[in-house]
């Protein structure tokens, strides 16, 4: 059940980043919402779900791109490695992880997605892509894991954490 | 790492690769073509909701300049009546003299597809738009899409049978040979990350001033002749430089497309140098 819940949440949030979020630029690039809210997932619920739900969100990306089916997929993949430096304890706080990992997991997204478009015969302006859409879509990214990191968080539980405090 | 999490790394990378492989064969546009008309139901809703708050958004961040702006209107309304009322007197005259030399006109039945735009590319490093038309429609790779104004929008470049996906022309693999419509000066209009367009390849001695209109050309077979692609911004260049830095800024807005025309009744041509 719960991966029908992730699955239709990945998919809605795929569908508002292709329809919605062009409408609204920040810094001249939209969020990579689907991106952000496998980071939180992943960092809030576990290695487990994350290796189900990572594929799910690839592929929702995937199919409503214009690049190959697969390419964003590959991407994707360094969100779960990434999010193991949890397991070292470096960060006080998940919340920390999950902003740092939605960082480094959004410039590799965007560096496998700049090597597939070269491969594909485009021509990559590389210093120009990371100044220009790479750098810039990595800090959106990072503040939008805050909204959806939270949301993950409530939905695991973290209302009935805040009640047990009060 | 642990042996399971090598173990699905592996996994996802190997499916991704066999994934890329099956797309570039085409074996899976089927199944893409079916997930975006699943999903175009819910894309149209979205976009219906959004567009009015990004367009009221829009209004309420450039009210300051709408004085100003609807100044510089009222003046260009004027002079363009002006320039209406020579135009229908000069067209009047071409078909006089058409008649009488018995010419046939270059383009005399264009036709054009309404399509509606599903959504934009969700790679920030890719400027393209998902249509409602396909192969169904008569589509084909390289044709043009413009504006409800017949300002370019960009091209063709990925098809399926109910959808394409059109490459805007301010995506940095854009490039249209165009020319100043003012000067006649010629160069190669770009797109760029920066979501501007530039003239390359304008030489020195061009004239080209702010406010100059930019269209296509027919150079290359790719673009029919004379659609509007924007108005020049910026015009810079050292006196060493070889060519000018011209930058101007698209006519159509291409961040809140809703309804484009696809040019059907022309077909690019790869043109190769004898």
């Amino acid at each position: 059940m719960r991966y029908v819940f992730a699955t239709l949440a990945l998919l809605l949030t795929a569908l508002v980043q292709t329809s919605v979020m062009p409408a609204f630029p920040i810094f001249g690039v939209s969020p990579n919402l689907v991106l952000v809210l496998l980071v939180c997932w992943t960092v809030v619920r576990g290695r487990q779900e994350a290796m189900v739900v990572i594929p799910i969100g690839g592929l929702c990306l995937s199919l409503l791109g214009s690049q190959p089916v697969g390419v964003a997929l590959l991407a994707a993949v360094p969100v779960l490695l990434l999010s193991e430096i949890g397991t070292l304890n470096l960060t006080p706080s998940k919340l920390l992880l999950a902003l740092a990992v939605a960082f480094l997991s959004s410039l590799i997204y965007e560096a496998v997605l700049l090597v597939a478009l070269r491969l594909e015969g485009d021509s990559v302006g590389w210093l120009a892509a990371l100044v220009r859409v790479v750098i810039p879509t990595s800090i959106v990214n990072v503040v939008f894991t805050l909204p959806l990191y939270w949301l993950v968080w409530l939905r695991s539980g973290g209302l009935g954490k805040i009640r047990s405090y009060v | 790492m642990s042996s399971r999490l090598g173990t699905w790394t592996l996994g996802v990378i190997g499916l991704s690769l066999v994934l890329i492989l099956l797309s570039r064969a085409g074996a899976i546009d089927p199944f893409q073509n079916a997930f975006l008309s699943i999903t175009s139901p819910v894309q149209h809703g979205l976009r219906g909701v959004a567009d009015p708050v990004a367009g009221w958004l829009s209004n309420v961040r450039d009210i300051g300049d709408v004085r100003s702006e609807n100044d510089s209107l009222r003046a260009e309304n004027e002079q363009l009546k002006n320039q209406v009322a020579t135009l229908l007197n000069s067209q009047s005259q071409l078909q006089e003299l058409q008649r009488l030399l018995q010419v046939e006109q270059s383009n005399p039945n264009e036709q054009y597809l309404t399509a509606n735009v599903l959504a934009k590319d969700p790679n920030s490093l890719k400027e393209a738009i998902a249509i409602d038309r396909g192969k169904r429609d008569g589509l084909q790779e390289g044709m043009v899409v413009v504006t409800e104004g017949h300002s370019i929008v960009g091209t063709v470049t990925k098809l399926f049978d109910s959808y394409a996906w059109v490459t805007l022309v301010t995506d940095p693999s854009s490039a249209i040979s165009a020319m100043v419509e003012e000067s006649r000066a010629e160069g190669v209009v770009t797109g760029s990350y920066s979501r501007k367009l530039s003239i390359d390849f304008v030489g020195q001695g061009a004239v080209v001033k702010n406010g100059d209109t930019v269209i296509t050309s027919a150079i290359g077979g790719l673009y029919p002749a004379g659609l509007v692609i924007g108005k020049v911004t910026k015009v810079g260049g050292g006196p060493q430089d070889l060519f000018e830095s011209v930058t101007l800024e698209p006519l159509a807005s291409l961040s809140h497309l809703e309804t484009v025309l696809v040019l059907t009744s022309f077909v690019p041509q790869k043109l190769v140098a004898p």
